[in-house]
């Protein structure tokens, strides 16, 4: 009995590596060739890291020695590039609702003057900030900009009180801080996204492939375990080179650190690649044919990605998000992975090994249950 | 006419009723996705990150300095710890928070007028709660500073609170931020994720129409030319494509309060432009592909680097030049920054040329979707036809 079920396992299995020639083609192109087409395409996308350059328009009314050092100011950061200088606050406007430029700086006609008669005076920035990371990275940097030009323009200020140099910048800069990033310090978009776009693509890439696995029909009927055992290992290797091919490229391409061990990746990466080929199986028992259970990945392709806690923090979502999350596997790999790539280790891996194999386990008997109804439909037709 | 009518109504029938999962993809993908997303990004904007605060100073001028982080948006009060290695332990260990460290010697450094430096430690792995907690760390700390320079003046050089304002804070930089000015992330994200969805209803609906083994073809559609029959199916799905357009943007206005402004006409010219190409180009994939299976995984596998690639979150001018160049082949480039620019602002300046080149990139298509689609319901009718007669 048990040779039989070694030799359905290993047909199985073998029909799984071999496909119908030398090499199971599908499974390669889709298993192992598409993740690591996303992580090249999504790795490219996000190669520049921050953002730099920011167009800005510039409206100088004043045209003084003040007025200028402000712009150069802005010019001379690697964030914003002056691309042109316009002549009025609606064609400031203009240049900003045309997409010409992304930031206004607007300086008004009578900047020297009021300073120098010690009446508070205002300069404008307009951020176009329809897309957040435009504005946010345009808000950070020019209020970055904007106090240096205010400590240096307060401390000559103040030298003309009578305090030295350091007096007066002490005096108008008393406390500083220094902001320390940890895991990410140079808050690379990369880093940010990169691993758990990858995730996100050897889940695809097991659902395209797993929702067709039954798809031929019937080849073993005797144990329907060995064949779904079977068809879980030729697909859980074939993912799992994807996988590490997609990592390894991330690490020589694209500068993805990978300070955990490959024991630590394996570990996680193998237990959502088990879970995943479950789901994937499970849709392809539980719906008639293979384009419906396709279908249903826009379950998961996008809700399952951005819902994983990878972009928008688990804290700040509400209890039903909170609630849906639960049932999307990237939830488990996404984030503990990232922090495995950041710091090398993550307090959820074992947590979440752990639950991404149970219920691995409940799938496999439902699989099972499945699969033998299934074979038992088709022997009555 | 009366054989137009009968046409669109079996495409119909087939939509709505013999193969309904073609009517929920092509009329309520892009309102699901909506509605999910739409409850994901509820909160918008991330505030309040949880802080950790290692006063060592413990002064009046410290306190002030922590009630001033307290009191912000910005940040939430967790606890407090006794030193910076356990401070960063914590932010290790825990998830998503702040940790701010004032020296013991921080008031003294500022009445004997020196600088004293504060460290600000965050957990970095989401860029997000950075980006935030650096700016609200950044504004608080201005204003700080800005007071305490006014007392430092009106203390050692005489000067009367208003001159003192005047000479720390010369200039004002008041910041106006356009069209999103919370930076809000349901208003930034959401109406993409639709629109991706959207989409995909209209690819595999199309495709299904084309493909979808079961697809009964009337004596009158046979009798047709290429065209007009290519033509009556693109009526139908744009048609249903249009109304799931304006659909999620309803629900999205009515139950999530999105911002929908820009005129219905240039709605309709973006929109219908969009949805015009979508259908020809999945109607020539479709035709293309031997069998449903094979269209549905390379549509799915599009999704994704559709949306990354669109400039819609990572902007376009910053990608790599081939990345730039592959991204402008696909329509939802054209689309999706196009939709939020109309919504938010109210005018998108190249709606004009985006709408033109999905046009072109429509008709271009249309001839070898018309053929292919030609040469598949014949071949189709011709088989079924034939197997009638074997039956009867």
């Amino acid at each position: 009995m048990l040779k039989i079920f070694l030799q359905e396992l290993w047909q199985a299995l073998r029909q799984e590596l071999r496909g119908s020639g030398r090499l199971n083609k599908t499974a390669v192109v889709l298993l192992i060739l598409m993740p690591l087409c996303y992580t090249v395409l999504f790795g490219a996308t996000y190669s520049a890291n921050v953002l730099n350059n920011i167009p800005l328009a510039v409206c100088d009314l004043q045209q003084s020695k003040i007025s200028r050092m402000l712009i150069k100011y802005y010019d001379t950061s690697d964030r914003f590039l002056v691309m042109e200088q316009v002549a009025s606050m609606e064609q400031l406007e203009d240049a900003l609702t045309e997409g010409r430029a992304k930031v206004g700086l607007y300086i008004p006609p009578d900047l020297d003057s009021k300073i120098k008669r010690g009446i508070p005076t205002e300069v404008g920035l307009l951020i176009d900030s329809t897309n957040v990371v435009y504005g946010s990275a345009s808000v950070i940097a020019a209020k970055e900009i904007n106090l240096n030009l205010l400590i240096g323009g307060g401390q000559k200020i103040v030298e003309r009180l009578g305090l030295y140099p350091d007096e007066a910048i002490s005096t108008m800069y008393p406390a500083l801080i220094r902001v320390r990033i940890l895991k990410n310090p140079t808050n690379s978009y990369t880093n940010f996204m990169l691993l758990g776009l990858i995730g996100n693509g050897v889940q695809i890439s097991l659902y395209l492939y797993g929702a067709a696995a039954f798809a031929k029909g019937r080849q073993w009927r005797r144990y329907p375990g060995a064949v779904l055992l079977g068809k879980a290992l030729g697909m859980g290797l074939y993912s799992l080179l994807g996988f590490v091919g997609s990592l390894l490229l991330a690490h020589q391409l694209f500068a993805v650190p990978l300070r955990a061990s490959w024991a630590a990746l394996l570990l996680l990466g193998g237990s959502f690649i088990i879970l995943f080929i479950l789901v994937s199986l499970l849709f392809a028992l539980a719906f008639p044919n293979a384009v419906l259970a396709i279908q249903n990945t826009l379950l998961f392709i996008m809700p399952g990605l951005l819902y994983s806690g990878l972009s928008w923090p688990d804290e700040w979502m509400g209890r039903l998000p909170s609630f849906i999350q639960i049932f999307f596997p990237i939830t488990y790999l996404a984030v503990p992975l990232r922090d495995l790539s950041l710091m090398g280790s993550s307090g959820l891996l074992m947590h979440n090994v752990m639950n991404m194999l149970a219920v691995a386990g409940a799938l496999f008997l439902l699989d099972y249950l499945l699969l033998v109804n299934r074979y038992r439909g088709e022997s009555c037709l | 006419m009366k054989n137009i009518l009968k046409i669109l109504q079996n495409e119909l029938l087939h939509i709505l009723v013999w193969d309904r999962r073609r009517g929920v993809l092509l009329l309520f993908a892009s309102v699901a996705y909506m509605v999910v997303f739409s409850w994901l990004y509820y909160w918008g904007v991330v505030q309040g990150v949880p802080l950790l605060v290692v006063d060592q100073s413990n002064t009046a001028l410290s306190r002030q300095l922590v009630k001033s982080f307290v009191q912000s948006d910005g940040f939430t009060l967790v606890g407090e710890s006794q030193t910076l290695a356990a401070a960063e332990e914590w932010l290790q260990k825990g998830r998503h928070g702040a940790a701010l460290y004032i020296p013991p010697d921080f008031s003294e450094r500022i009445q004997r007028r020196q600088q004293s430096e504060l460290v600000m430690a965050m957990e970095g792995s989401n860029i997000i709660l950075t980006s935030n907690s650096s700016v609200a760390a950044a504004e608080i700390l201005r204003e700080f500073n800005a007071k305490a320079a006014q007392n430092n003046l009106a203390r050692d050089k005489g000067q009367l609170p208003g001159q003192a304002r005047q000479r720390t804070a010369p200039v004002h930089f008041n910041y106006r931020l356009l069209n999103n000015p919370q930076l809000d992330y349901l208003i930034f994200f959401v109406y993409g994720l639709a629109l991706v969805a959207l989409q995909q209803g209209v690819l595999l609906a199309v495709a299904a129409g084309v493909l979808w083994p079961h697809n009964k073809h009337l004596p009158e559609e046979l009798a047709l030319n290429k065209y007009s029959a290519w033509g009556l199916k693109t009526g139908v799905y744009w048609l249903l494509g249009m109304c799931s357009y304006a659909l999620c943007l309803g629900v999205g206005r009515c139950f999530f309060n999105l911002p929908v402004r820009g005129s219905w006409q240039e709605h309709l010219l973006l929109s219908g432009s969009f949805i015009f190409c979508i259908i020809q180009i999945g109607g020539m994939l479709a035709g293309l592909c031997k069998e449903e299976l094979l269209f549905s995984r390379l549509s799915i596998f599009y999704t994704v680097p559709a949306f990354m690639l669109s400039g819609y979150t990572w902007p376009l001018e910053v990608m790599p030049l081939w990345v730039r160049n592959l991204a402008q082949c696909s329509p939802f480039t054209y689309l999706a920054t196009a939709v939020r620019q109309l919504c938010l602002s109210g005018s998108c300046p190249d709606l004009a040329e985006r709408s033109l080149i999905l046009l072109l990139l429509g008709v271009i298509c249309l001839p070898g979707a018309a053929q292919l689609y030609y040469q598949r319901f014949h071949g189709a009718a011709g088989d079924s036809s034939a197997y009638s007669e074997k039956i009867s």
